[in-house]
């Protein structure tokens, strides 16, 4: 059987060397409109990649829910906080400015005793003081530890216990409706799915009809096998975030551990060790649960659920009623080497032979695509195929 | 006129390239074998005249450094052999990617800087009176020896041990720039040098542009 994939870097996917697979080339020039840095794993598997991936997050069995995202908070906090102690690990938390990463930081302070706050270690940079000082002012300096985030490859396969703020996109939303209301304005988001609007949000960047109208075929089944109605513009790209970059945004941090510890990067490493704060299977139901509490009208009021939790522990209406979503992590990874290839038997690579992770039986695929009614590609098939078939 | 520098085969002084960065030429001098650094070429019989600076890379091994007269002269055609010329396209294929791998590393390091003259002093000045205060167990008999500390506390309107723990977290994460982008010279300018042909280079350029400039995956 095909090994593989728990994370690659598109980039390299979607080299030109790689080019001799049609399918394959399909396959990148999607990376024009999703960005180049996303790992994309459909978790649903409707779209079946040309490289062979492995999901390890399946979609939570639907249940009917009603807690709320304070109470999925709280709870997430006391058990990290417990699992520190358990381990007799240090908690290292990556505090960020941005909103996830406080909201993260002041969950785990609400119900941290003395003895738990002095055993975490806030791991923060230049840029997370200038994204919120008043918080670091009022709440970090001189009351927590504190280290550099810059150097956090190193903490990578230790025996602390490592918790950021990623995956509150994949719940809320996706950075991609930024960019969605700069070209089309904000009352776009809440606006029934339009196939029109995302042709020509796509094809300017896409710049191929057809190629353009068979990616929104493909995402428009994705969005039929979601467990919930995917009714507006916002929630489409929500759906795209949270089925298909949960995996990515999960293991990204992990591509970044220096080669001495790689293979300290377990399974069992990551499921003790290392967790994001938002990756539970309830805060995935509270977002199928919830989908209109994730915007309101503008895009100030992106996560205003969160804003809210931090507004009642900082007393800041400011943050609450202007803080907008900002990368945060960029400044961070710039300039460290990171893997580009995780396997589902752990192995971290820089680079691979595609031919060893290619997946015949995919959407990309011609034959694929002509069996279920559309138009054949104008690309050729070439020798590498049947090679690789 | 700009500082200019040559790279010299050592044997026969024919150029191999030239170039305003001195530096690059000195690391070439070091990843290149049987190569010579000549520095300031331009002086003192170029000081108005800049011929070399704009030749082609692939017209440099036609010239020969005369070290004594300080002067280029046209390099004899049977010294400008096959092997001569391959390794000016080496050099002028490592001077180009170490120029371009030098400047990014250079804009990297740029939240490090200040602009400002004599602000390093400052800052080193800085962490070793914060390091002296914190192993003193922040003992505020120290005060008058970490007047920087002092200062910057009054200033924010923190405590003494708040400012000197603030001085040493600014001064990490400035290391740590440093730190992660001595690992990205180390690595690249290491693979650069061990590059035997010119077709080593695009991939080595690719890989780092890659570590430098795009592996953020957000």
């Amino acid at each position: 059987m095909t090994s593989r994939l728990l994370y690659y870097n598109p980039n390299l996917i979607a080299a030109s060397g790689n080019h001799g697979l049609a399918d394959v080339e399909l396959f990148s020039r999607l990376f024009a409109v999703i960005d180049r840095t996303v790992s994309l794993v459909d978790r649903t598997h409707t779209i079946r990649l040309p490289i062979a991936v492995h999901s390890l997050f399946p979609l939570p069995e639907p249940r009917p829910f009603t807690s709320t995202f304070e109470e999925l908070c709280d709870l997430r906090a006391a058990e990290l906080l417990r699992r520190a102690d358990e381990l007799g690990a240090t908690l290292f938390v990556f505090w960020s400015g941005g909103i996830d990463s406080t909201l993260a930081l002041v969950s785990l302070l609400k119900h941290a005793t003395s003895a738990q706050a002095a055993n975490m270690v806030i791991l923060l940079s230049q840029e997370s003081i200038n994204e919120y000082p008043k918080f670091y002012r009022e709440h970090i300096l001189g009351k927590l530890r504190v280290d550099s985030a810059v150097m956090f490859p190193s903490l990578l396969g230790g025996h602390h216990l490592v918790v950021n703020g990623e995956h509150n996109d994949q719940l809320f939303g996706s950075d991609m409706v930024g960019k969605l209301i700069v070209r089309f304005g904000e009352p776009v988001m809440h606006q029934p799915y339009s196939r029109d609007t995302f042709f020509l949000f796509f094809d300017e960047h896409v710049h191929d009809r057809e190629t353009t109208n068979f990616y929104l075929d493909e995402f428009e089944r994705l969005a039929a096998a979601a467990p919930v109605s995917i009714a507006t513009n916002f929630q489409f790209l929500w759906w795209i975030n949270f089925s298909m970059k949960w995996q990515s945004v999960f293991i990204r941090t992990l591509s970044y551990v220096p080669p001495r510890r790689a293979a300290r990067i377990t399974r069992d490493y990551i499921e003790t060790n290392y967790a994001p704060f938002y990756c539970t299977e309830d805060f995935q139901r509270w977002s199928l649960a919830n989908l209109d509490s994730k915007i309101k009208a503008t895009w100030r009021t992106y996560k205003w659920p969160c804003k809210d939790i931090i507004y009642r522990f900082t007393k800041d209406a400011d943050y609450r009623d202007n803080k907008i979503k900002r990368g945060s992590l960029y400044n961070l990874l710039l300039q460290q080497p990171s893997y580009n290839f995780i396997d589902e038997a752990m192995n971290f690579r820089r680079e691979i032979d595609i031919r060893d992770y290619y997946q015949p039986d995919n959407s990309f695929a011609p034959a694929e695509r002509i069996a279920v009614g559309k138009r054949p590609t104008a690309l050729p098939l070439r020798e590498e195929l049947a090679v690789a078939q | 006129m700009l500082v200019h520098s040559a790279l010299l085969d050592f044997n026969t002084h024919v150029v191999l390239a030239i170039s305003p960065r001195v530096a690059a030429i000195e690391l070439l001098s070091e990843c290149m074998a049987d190569t010579l650094h000549a520095a300031c070429v331009h002086h003192p019989n170029y000081v108005h005249s800049s011929f070399f600076a704009a030749l082609d890379a692939d017209e440099w091994p036609r010239l020969t450094w005369d070290l004594r007269e300080r002067k280029f002269a046209e390099t004899p055609a049977e010294m400008l052999t096959d092997e001569i010329r391959d390794r000016s396209r080496l050099a002028a294929g490592k001077l180009d990617v170490i120029d371009k791998m030098t400047d990014s590393l250079n804009i990297a390091r740029y939240k490090v800087r200040t602009g400002i003259a004599m602000q390093e002093i400052v800052y080193l000045a800085k962490r070793t009176q914060a390091l002296k205060f914190k192993e003193s167990q922040y003992d505020d008999d120290l005060m008058d020896d970490c007047q920087l500390v002092v200062q910057y506390a009054d200033h924010a309107n923190v405590s003494l041990r708040q400012a000197a723990d603030e001085i040493l977290l600014k001064a990490k994460f400035d290391e740590e720039i440093l730190v992660k982008t001595e690992l990205l010279r180390l690595r690249y300018f290491g693979k650069v040098k061990e590059a035997s042909s010119v077709d080593q280079l695009p991939p080595i350029y690719t890989e780092f542009l890659r570590d430098c400039c795009v592996n953020a995956r957000v």
